[in-house]
């Protein structure tokens, strides 16, 4: 991982909403083909570490380079145009359009890279397939995240961000969606951060962990130099 | 019979000039939540654009020219929009609404000016084109072709803009980008362009707008102010941001208008403004007040 330049490399990264300073000194890379976890409590700054990648809310400084390229006055739409696509925690899906189309809307994105057919879609996401023609308004939870995760893969993003992919959902529904996530990840070449507060799925999905706490990271290592350190899930996890 | 039916024909003549006003505002405020002032400013401009090009043809034009010189219109103020949309729309996006009242407002007295500067303060008068100079007797009611010619206009105006919204692929890129623009960015579309692409559509129906519904005014550098009134009140009442709102709006308006001043001859332009008051009161949200741009 040394050798090879990062797909994201974040160096130095402020955010700010208004006065408050969100984000603080941030510094983190993720690998082509990577897929991080992003763990902190509620309110830690996971969400607008995201939307801080994609100027998309909060006021930014400091370096982004996304494919080896300066992110500094891009706008958010380019950034998903040039592969890094955000899944809102609060889903955002368009209520008074049906499923299909919410899907297909994610590939606006996609122009210029390899895109994902639908049919590919709906191989991924076989629970999609007899929701096709639903409203967005008519879904539960857990369908509206898989819906929202199908329509950002469909931008055939090089690093797709989930954030907290899986609150509120029940344990079943849980365990799906990360055997999609496993999916996902042997079909398409992408990489994947994911802003979690379930330790065990963001364990079954990703390879690396950075934990924040207060808009600072405060670890950045593999599974097992987390495990080996109890404290720290002590201290900047439990509730 | 007779007056029944000339009330209803003059109430949907009433209610279509204001739709085609209506439309290109209610566009505006639905997608960008702009209340734009200055639409019967743009409108104005789009009746002088259409006279000049007129008296460049030489006045009495057939019917087919007639249209053209009002699309012509319609492009030329499109285009206004969009150097309107550069200059000062985009600048509203993420400051209060009372900026954007300025803002639309002083647009609206710049419109004003350039009028009296490039064409002057004087009063014109503009006939029909003579395909449009006659009068359909239906049994013992009388209808000018002209006003036949309008409410086809705006029945035509809002069928192309429910199709356009609906149907196609920009159409429907712009109610994804109205529903929640900030969703819309991440998903890789150019709101701005989306934006753009409105204001556009939204100006040049303004100018045709002025460009069919001129030979029904003396042209003034007040023009702009007469239809807005009621435009506002179209676009008020069918739901802020309704297309459809604003349509059906338009009839109930009109024919109310229209019955009133039947009644009471001597009151002419007030029905529309009481009926406006008591729906509102009875519904503040408007007719189609939960549906915005559908």
């Amino acid at each position: 991982m040394a050798s090879t330049e990062p797909l994201l490399r974040v160096s130095e990264l402020h955010a700010f909403y208004g006065g408050s300073h969100v984000i603080q000194d941030a510094s983190l890379s993720v690998a082509p083909g990577e897929s991080v976890a992003l763990l902190g409590r509620n309110g830690a700054g996971k969400s607008t570490l995201m939307k801080s990648l994609l100027d998309a809310g909060p006021r930014v400084e400091g370096e982004i380079h996304f494919g080896g390229q300066d992110l500094r006055g891009v706008s958010p739409d380019e950034r998903s145009r040039r592969g890094l696509m955000l899944v809102p925690e609060d889903r955002r899906i368009y209520p008074d359009i049906s499923v299909a189309e919410n899907i297909e809307l994610g590939a606006q994105a996609a122009r210029g890279r390899d895109p994902v057919t639908l049919t590919e879609i709906y191989d991924l996401f076989p629970l999609l397939v007899p929701l096709k023609e639903r409203a967005g308004y008519q879904m539960s939870g857990g369908q509206q995240q898989l819906v929202a995760v199908a329509r950002g893969l469909m931008g055939a993003p090089r690093l797709l961000l989930l954030d907290e992919p899986v609150e509120g959902l029940a344990p079943v529904v849980v365990d799906e969606m990360a055997q999609h996530i496993a999916r996902i990840r042997e079909t398409r070449s992408l990489a994947l951060l994911i802003a979690e507060q379930n330790l065990s799925f963001a364990r079954r999905c990703t390879d690396r962990v950075l934990l924040i706490d207060s808009g600072r990271i405060v670890f950045d290592g593999s599974w097992t130099d987390f495990d080996a350190d109890p404290d720290l899930k002590e201290r900047y996890l439990a509730v | 019979m007779y007056d029944i039916g000339m009330t209803v024909f003059n109430g949907l003549a009433w209610a279509m000039a204001t739709f085609l006003v209506a439309a290109g505002l209610t566009l505006i405020f639905g997608i960008l939540h702009i209340l734009n002032f200055a639409h019967g400013g743009f409108f104005m401009i789009g009746a002088y654009v259409s006279y000049s090009i007129m008296l460049g043809f030489g006045g009495g034009l057939p019917l087919w020219l007639y249209l053209v010189r009002a699309m012509a219109a319609g492009v030329v103020v499109g285009l206004l929009g969009w150097v309107v949309d550069k200059l000062v729309f985009r600048r509203l996006r993420d400051v209060e609404d009372a900026y954007s009242l300025i803002a639309t407002y002083a647009l609206l007295l710049i419109c004003g000016g350039a009028v009296t500067l490039i064409w002057g303060l004087n009063y014109m008068g503009v006939m029909p084109p003579p395909a449009l100079n006659s009068v359909i007797f239906l049994g013992d009611m009388f209808m000018p072709t002209y006003t036949i010619f309008i409410i086809f206009c705006g029945v035509a105006a809002f069928v192309g803009l429910e199709l356009f919204i609906s149907k196609t692929r920009t159409g429907r890129l712009i109610r994804v980008v109205a529903a929640d623009p900030w969703m819309a960015q991440l998903l890789g579309l150019n709101v701005k362009r989306i934006y753009l692409v409105t204001v556009i559509v939204s100006f040049a129906m303004a100018g045709a707008a002025g460009g069919l519904l001129m030979p029904n005014q003396s042209l003034s550098p007040e023009l702009g102010g007469i239809f807005l009134l009621q435009a506002f009140g179209v676009v008020i009442l069918g739901g802020m941001g309704s297309i459809r709102g604003a349509f059906v709006a338009a009839i109930v308006l009109g024919l109310i208008e229209s019955f009133g001043t039947y009644f009471f001859p001597q009151y002419p332009g007030i029905f529309f403004l009481l009926a406006l008051g008591v729906i509102l009161l009875l519904r503040p949200e408007g007719i189609m007040g939960k549906e915005q741009t559908a």
